[in-house]
């Protein structure tokens, strides 16, 4: 059996070949691979898209590795593990959830019937997303999200793509281990902590509930967990709105991310602008991809003052 | 001459015992087939109601049955774990023929989970329970023909050993 690579658990065989040659100095750096039927090979690397060929050298559009349908077959086997009835309903929402929190967009033919989505078949495209696990990139921002050693409701703004998830996951940890905070994750996707054949570091005082939507999971961690803080990835719906609320009066302290360019944009979601005007959230960690993904472009208080910028 | 009847008698209750052992096969073999059976439920339940994947579906199982079909069901389990990119009814298939001398039954016996590979991992759930519903038919009828031949042949099985004993000893005496 030969040497274990980070495309073992998202790649069948013949693209996991062809990535394999790809040079092992960059594969941390390897952000999203997109697989779509016939059409070139291409990856996100360190912020930047590139196309590979059979060598796994970077190279044209033209010259690049063409996957064929065996290739996408291959992999989705891999991914749900022979098991495409266990992401169902991962499925239904157009994506899959692999290993260690990676995250698999999916495009094909959408199957309905009366109750909605049924399934995706005839599979056409895959974004497969590697989550990263990197210690100590929240440690800035984290000692910003406190006012007089007391933990503020705290809200992360950030395009997709720019590491909110990878911060918001360092921050939990932090506060977790650091600070000895009792927190509750509401993990819709698996993307925080991963699924449970492969985890991602929360702290040793972290407790998840994997899989559950956001709004509902906000509150069965309140009522059930009574934790110190509360956390979720990418916030926005009606509901979250209403759940942010009752966790806020319930006493518990809030950690969040949202999409947004920066906080103009977040002022103009529907729903979001109510909040902003209670002033619920006391800190707004702004994210910019710029020159590198995660780097803080804005903090700012309550009354969106400036505190911190990289 | 105590000796010879003394012998005799050994070589008939050994003929006996020996009848018995050969009618029991068949039901070993029914309990090996109910035990695959129980085991098929089990993953159905694992993939309805925990959406688990199907190498541990069949890991949990294993460890609720007995007998051989406990190696089968915990090899198939590791062979799908370990081997991403073959198919699953290559793994089974690749099992059977490590681990069936481990049961009572043949191989044919059990091809039927072959069969039930083919059909896994890349449909809905709904169809992965008909597919197991099937087979498990399959085995239910298998096992009805086994236990008319097994209540037939238990009969004949003690008579032709005991008869075969006395001839020996007969003979011998």
């Amino acid at each position: 059996m030969g040497e274990k690579t980070i495309f073992d658990d998202v790649l069948g065989k013949k693209l996991r070949t062809v990535l394999a040659r790809f040079e092992r100095s960059k594969w941390e750096g390897i952000e999203e691979i997109r697989i779509r039927l016939n059409k070139p090979l291409r990856i996100k690397l360190s912020g930047r898209s590139c196309f590979i060929d059979e060598s796994g050298l970077e190279s044209s559009a033209e010259k690049a590795f063409i996957p064929d349908e065996r290739c996408i077959y291959e992999t989705i086997e891999v991914i749900t593990e022979h098991s495409l009835y266990s992401v169902e309903e991962e499925l239904k929402n157009g994506y899959i959830t692999a290993k260690n929190g990676n995250r698999i967009g999916v495009c094909g033919k959408v199957v309905w019937d009366k109750n909605g989505i049924r399934t995706i078949k005839n599979i056409s495209s895959l974004n497969i997303r590697f989550a990263h696990e990197i210690k100590g990139c929240g440690k800035k921002a984290s000692e910003y999200i406190f006012e007089k050693r007391k933990l503020c409701h705290t809200l992360i703004v950030s395009p997709p793509g720019c590491g909110k998830t990878t911060i918001l996951r360092d921050i939990i940890r932090i506060l977790s281990d650091e600070w000895g905070f009792n927190i509750g994750v509401c993990d819709v996707r698996s993307e925080l902590g991963g699924n449970r054949y492969g985890r991602l570091d929360l702290g040793k005082f972290t407790d998840v509930l994997d899989s559950c939507p956001k709004a509902l999971g906000m509150i069965m961690l309140l009522r059930s967990m009574r934790p110190d803080v509360i956390a979720a990835d990418e916030i926005g719906r009606k509901k979250d709105i209403s759940a942010i609320e009752e966790v806020i009066n319930g006493g518990i302290k809030l950690i969040c991310t949202i999409h947004g360019t920066d906080i103009e944009d977040i002022k103009q979601k529907p729903y979001f602008s109510n909040l902003l005007e209670k002033k619920i959230f006391e800190r707004f960690i702004v994210l910019s991809a710029k020159e590198k993904p995660g780097r803080i472009a804005g903090i700012y208080d309550r009354d969106l003052n400036l505190i911190y910028r990289e | 001459m105590y000796m010879k009847i003394i012998g005799g008698i050994l070589i008939i209750v050994s003929a006996y015992i020996m009848g018995v052992y050969y009618a029991q096969r068949e039901k070993l073999k029914i309990d090996d087939l109910e035990e695959i059976k129980k085991g098929l439920s089990i993953v159905k339940d694992e993939i309805m109601f925990l959406s688990m994947p199907l190498g541990d579906a069949f890991s949990q199982a294993s460890e609720k049955v007995t007998g051989g079909a406990a190696l089968v069901f915990s090899r198939i389990g590791q062979g799908i774990k370990a081997n991403p990119d073959a198919a699953i009814a290559d793994v089974i298939d690749k099992t059977l023929d490590e681990s069936i001398s481990e049961t009572f039954l043949k191989k044919e016996d059990a091809v039927d989970l072959v069969s039930l590979g083919k059909t896994m991992g890349d449909m809905d759930s709904d169809h992965q329970r008909a597919g197991i519903d099937m087979t498990v038919s399959d085995i239910d009828g298998k096992i009805g023909i086994l236990k008319k031949k097994s209540e037939k042949n238990e009969k004949m099985y003690r008579s032709i050993f005991v008869l075969g004993g006395i001839l020996i000893a007969v003979v011998l005496i």
